[in-house]
């Protein structure tokens, strides 16, 4: 990366730190609620995730069950959105499938993310050969394309990924771009008065990048766990797509999706009720992330990461 | 052979169109020649147009389009000369010998001669060269040229296939071949240029994962043809495909079954034939664990809905199989009993064996679970809704069988020491593919104990990957074979046939019809069981 | 200037380097190895794998064996595919243009697109336009790009009939630039969609941020006409940012290129990586990751050109 002399700004180590005082909370509150999107995809997220939690209690069908007497029935009281070729219900493998999908997706966020900021602090603060070693890395991983390398090691395998598969290796391929970012947040928060006492009193390398650098260099972590989350989501659709991804039985929306490729003409509903839910859900992150950009972190160029 | 297994496989799966296997016998008469060119799409790009080098289903049809045999098999199921013109048989089976046609040309002008017979011989044994499909060439004792235009086989045991492996196998051009060391071939050499061909049409052009695009052959010997142009275009995706005929784009292409449903659309452009496909759709049981249990796999059998995957998946494109010889065929025993579908009898038969209900409601036997895990490839839709069906009414009755799919190259793959694929993993498990032999009615490769994987790494023809072992079957195939009378070679076949009902680790579940469409510019096209009317026959308007 | 360029590249060639080494590493982790694919092949013998493990000096330590495939690889030499026995790099060429034509559309086209109308949503913020694209761009942005890919082909190649369906030119005429043309409209809008949602986004805050910097109220305030200020002064601050997002997401053009290649039958690499981890084609999987890793490095070698090029604090030493 070049060198880049950029001014320092007075006004952003406000808003930096996640709020932790009542003001501060208030502030964020302010700044994000501003954006009316963002607080209609919160609630829409809320709702999505509250249905695929409790679809056993909303739907009386079964997603994985098929009934061959019901298949590719058209949208009626009893299925409001049809039957698959299976004879599923798709409006309880929707349900279903909001599941996995939200799992996999806050699931490998939380992955790469954890392995983000401890990379990217570490790398930050212990600076010298260290960072240089740990930043080359970065820049490999970065140097291949991810949906590259998740391909490769998906199909080193042999089968199908499990869902816990699927989650850890989106996680293991999503962290470098968080890495690189906290990293440079906390190069600029280290030589800064506080952390320089901290040292003075002989605390800790680890402690103080735990306990005095990472807060303070927060606010693009969250930016970027939210943008991560649709990221992951769309990520893992893709792969049941290719025929890579989750086992078929396994009722997710990329599979959903992928099954329903041939009835397109004859039962356009299977395929665009998956389309369209998993482009809702990924809407309603990503107004919540560009909501969080702006509240917390405005100058920053985050942003949902697709492989495909 | 295990990649020969795959191609197969991704033929049934709907993903290719109609492999020709040459045939027909009535030149027609039509005089006009047309300009429109005839597309049809693949699904691959073809790995390999080297004769009997390549591994793909779709290295058939340009294959066909380029090549010539001593003789096809016509829409008639009769054997039909096409370099040859005439041959005799002995009376012992032993020698076979074909007088050729003078006229026979390379498209290179050069001459087709008795040499070429004998290189092709030479060619289809080398071991230096990465032959990947010589059946019955292994039979073939000698090949001598007596004459420029005659050519005497003789083999090393009576052979009943022989018209049907060696026979149709296309001749190669000493004269082209005999230039290159036996790497360059395995490398590709012969595609790289213009290949010189003895069949109706060249090679004009191969945009790689595109199109190839065919020219009449201007030396060709045969019929005269009447397309002017032939164009096959690569097009992976199978929607896609079905998307190009609905806006007529294609003049013959194959329907998949998922997209059955939709075929009506195409109606005003096409005519939609059905015909019975030589390929069958089946649940291999490798006998490793519990599956080498006869009863065990009895119920698995009755516990698997044939008749409702035809119906339901298959969407009536496909009819229930009871065996591996063509429905209908003259090799076919309607005889055979078989199992229909009942979840109390498979139910049944498995508590008399001395399983029982225990942990997670699946069945144990001496404290061990059944499990029976399912794959299939997972490029094929209704191959992964028939895994997902079974596996649902396998568990049903207590075995516990989850689905799992990967590209075919790992289904049927060895895989490491350390995770094998299912084939060589010495554990209980159920493989869902298509398969055709190619050769009807022999079915050693498939059956039989010396088609058995020794060791899970040994780099030999392995076909036999559910393991039966069975002496009975050994010795009712190598009769098959070797006998000469064709009523004779029947009745050892329905001998087998039941022999298979009884004891093969071998769910059969159906077998394919394809629904093919044909434009209506599209003249002279047929299809039986045996394959098509011949491309000469056809014409574009 | 051009210190700092060739700087850049210097930094370029070590990461290279690490990249081959990265590359053979994770293909030594493949299920058996090199010659696994040979196993499959009935007319391989026990005794021809043994020689084949000899030339490919599998007997030799991982360095040993490491260097002399950097060195075939220097050569030109990189190996023959498994499934076909072709040489991989005629292989590879023969697809490579064909990616680089559809993603050098969806660039083009998500730049010329998605630039304009990312500065024209911020000069008229709070218009109907404005809510419009915000709204718009934040779906394309969302939409799985298989899911678009599929719906467009219905409709614009299927229901309407106005584009083809797939190909990379019609079998019926010579390839022309015109058919060309056509058959690139749907992988192009496919492929480009999310990059130009994402790209027009960042361009509008960041020229939102820019337009209300006081050097700009100085310059309206000078009485320049509004659009000069914006050209001239505005777009080449807001620029800075969108190189840096840019650089970013040219590793999202392979995914894109993986999924629209084969939705709309593009012979591409994207599809020839699809083929060659089916077919379990490890020299052909190899020379894949390495030509896209190469691909990124000078993509991103430029993007940071580009960057310094209008980024006057930059230091060149």
């Amino acid at each position: 990366m070049a060198t880049i002399n950029v001014p320092p700004m007075e006004e952003e180590s406000q808003l930096q730190a996640l709020p932790t005082t009542e003001s501060s909370a208030r502030r964020f509150w302010r700044r994000f609620s501003r954006h009316r999107l963002a607080i209609v995809g919160l609630a829409i997220l809320l709702f999505l995730i509250f249905v695929s939690i409790f679809a056993p209690l909303l739907t009386p069908y079964s997603p994985t069950t098929a009934n061959l007497t019901q298949v590719l029935l058209p949208p009626s009281p009893a299925h409001p959105l049809g039957t698959d070729e299976l004879g599923q219900d798709v409006l309880a493998r929707l349900m279903y499938g909001g599941r996995v999908s939200f799992l996999v997706g806050f699931s490998s966020m939380i992955i790469s993310t954890t392995i983000g900021v401890v990379y990217g602090a570490l790398s930050g603060y212990l600076g010298g050969v260290w960072d240089r070693l740990m930043m080359r890395f970065v820049d490999l991983v970065m140097s291949f394309p991810t949906i590259f390398l998740l391909l490769v090691v998906l199909n080193l395998t042999g089968s199908n990924a499990s869902v816990g598969l699927m989650i850890l290796y989106l996680g293991l391929f999503g962290w470098t771009g968080l890495a690189r970012i906290v990293r440079s947040q906390v190069l600029s928060l280290k030589s800064q008065e506080y952390v320089e006492a901290a040292r003075a009193q002989g605390s800790r390398t680890l402690r103080i990048v735990f306990k005095h650098v990472l807060p303070g260099a927060m606010a693009p972590v969250w930016v970027s766990a939210a943008f991560g989350v649709a990221g992951a989501m769309l990520s893992e659709a893709s792969l049941d797509f290719l025929g890579f991804g989750l086992s078929p039985d396994i009722p997710s929306w990329g599979n959903m999706l992928d099954s329903a490729e041939n009835y397109i003409v004859t039962h356009p509903i299977m395929i665009l009720a998956p389309g369209l839910i998993i482009t809702i859900a990924v809407v309603s992150i990503n107004f919540i992330g560009d909501a969080l950009r702006d509240a917390l972190d405005p100058r920053s160029t985050t942003g949902m990461q697709r492989i495909g | 052979m295990v990649l020969k297994k795959m191609a197969v496989v991704m033929a049934s799966a709907g993903l290719l169109a109609a492999g020709l296997a040459a045939c027909g016998s009535s030149p027609t008469t039509t005089s006009t020649q047309s300009s429109a060119p005839f597309v049809e799409a693949l699904s691959q790009n073809p790995d390999n147009l080297t004769p009997a080098m390549g591994t793909l289903a779709v290295d058939n049809m340009p294959l066909e389009l380029m090549n010539a045999s001593l003789a096809y098999l016509n829409l008639h199921d009769k054997w039909t000369g096409e370099i040859a013109t005439s041959w005799s048989e002995s009376s012992n089976g032993l020698t076979y010998t074909f007088n050729l046609n003078p006229k026979a040309t390379w498209s290179d002008g050069k001459p087709l001669t008795s040499a070429d017979v004998v290189y092709t011989w030479h060619y289809m044994t080398n071991p230096k060269i990465q032959i990947t499909y010589n059946t019955g060439w292994n039979y073939v004792k000698n090949v001598v040229a007596e004459g420029p235009h005659k050519v005497v086989f003789t083999l090393t045991q009576p052979y009943a296939p022989f018209m049907a492996t060696v026979g149709s196998s296309y001749i190669v051009p000493k004269h082209i071949f005999d230039k290159w060391t036996p790497s360059q071939i395995n490398h590709g050499i012969y595609t790289k240029s213009t290949p010189v061909v003895a069949g109706p049409y060249v090679l004009k052009s191969w945009q790689q994962d595109q199109s190839l695009t065919f020219v009449p052959n201007p030396h060709w010997f045969g019929s005269p043809v009447h397309i002017q142009k032939m164009i096959l275009q690569i097009v992976p995706n199978t929607d896609t495909q079905f998307n190009m005929l609905s806006t007529g784009k294609l003049s013959l292409g194959t329907i998949p079954s998922s997209d059955v449903t939709q075929a009506s659309s195409l109606s005003s452009k096409y005519t939609i034939e059905k015909t019975l496909q030589a390929t069958y759709n089946l649940i291999q049981l490798d006998e490793n664990h519990f599956l080498k249990d006869v009863k065990v796999r009895q119920a698995l059998d009755y516990a698997t809905p044939k008749q409702q995957i035809v119906t339901d998946i298959m969407h009536g494109l496909a009819i229930v199989a009871h065996g591996d010889q063509v429905p209908g065929g003259y090799f076919y025993d309607p005889n055979v009993p078989h199992r229909t579908f009942s979840l109390t009898k498979a139910a049944a038969i498995l508590k008399a064996d001395g399983f029982t209900k225990g942990a997670g409601g699946w069945l144990y036997k001496n404290g061990q679970e059944l499990t029976v895990p399912i794959w299939t490839g997972s490029t094929s839709h209704s191959e992964m809704d028939i895994a997902q069906v079974v596996s649902q009414d396998w568990e049903k009755i207590g075995v516990y069988a989850p689905v799992h799919t990967a590209g075919w190259s790992i289904v049927f793959g060895n895989g490491t020491p350390q995770n094998p694929g299912p084939q060589v993993n010495g554990k209980d498990e159920a493989l869902i593919f298509s398969w055709g032999q190619g050769v009807f009615p022999d079915d050693t490769i498939d059956f039989n104990s010396k088609y058995v994987p020794k060791s899970p790494f040994q780099p030999s023809p392995q076909e036999n990957g559910e393991r039966y072992v069975n002496a009975q079957m050994d010795q009712l195939q190598a009769q098959g074979v070797t006998l000469s009378s064709r009523p004779a070679r029947r009745k050892v076949y329905d001998q087998i046939q039941k022999l298979e009902q009884k004891t093969l680790p071998v769910i059969f579940l159906f077998w394919y019809k394809n629904e093919t469409a044909v434009s209506k510019n599209l003249h002279g096209y047929q299809q039986t069981v045996f394959g098509t009317t011949p491309v000469w026959d056809w014409s574009m308007q | 200037m051009a210190k700092y360029i060739v700087q850049r590249i210097l930094e370029a060639i070590p990461l290279l380097f690490l990249v081959t080494i990265a590359t053979y590493f994770i293909m030594n982790l493949a299920p058996g190895g090199p010659l696994s694919v040979y196993l499959h092949n009935p007319h391989v013998s026990q005794s021809q794998i043994a020689i084949l493990a000899h030339q490919l000096g599998l007997n030799q330590p991982w360095y040993v064996r490491y260097f002399k495939w950097l060195w075939a690889l220097l050569h030109g030499n990189w190996g023959y595919s498994y499934f076909t026995g072709q040489p991989v790099i005629s292989v590879i060429a023969q697809r490579l243009p064909n990616t680089l034509i559809l993603m050098g559309a969806a660039f083009i086209v998500s730049l010329g697109i998605g630039l304009p109308l990312g500065i024209y949503s911020a000069t008229h913020r709070y218009t109907a336009f404005d809510y419009t694209f915000s709204f718009l761009s934040f779906f394309a942005w969302a939409m799985p790009s298989f899911f678009f890919g599929l719906l467009l082909q219905i409709i614009f190649a299927v229901k309407l009939g106005i584009l083809p369906v797939a190909g990379m030119y019609s079998e019926f005429y010579a390839p022309s630039f015109l058919e060309l043309l056509r058959h690139l409209i749907l992988p192009t809008a496919v492929l480009g969609l999310g990059s130009l949602a994402g790209w027009s986004r960042f361009m509008r805050s960041g020229m939102l941020e820019v337009i209300q910097q006081d050097y700009i109220r100085t310059a309206r305030a000078k009485g320049l006409k509004e659009r000069t200020v914006i050209m001239k002064h505005a777009l080449k601050n807001a620029l800075l940012p969108i190189v840096t997002i840019i650089g970013m997401d040219l590793p999202a053009f392979f995914g894109g290129a993986v999924i629209t290649e084969q939705i709309f039958a593009w012979p591409g690499m994207g599809r020839l990586f699809l083929t060659s981890l089916n077919n379990r084609d490890y020299p052909l999987q190899m020379a894949e990751l390495l030509i896209s890793a190469a691909l990124l490095i000078v993509g991103n070698l430029l993007a940071d050109l580009v960057y310094g090029l209008l980024d006057p604090r930059i230091q060149y030493n």
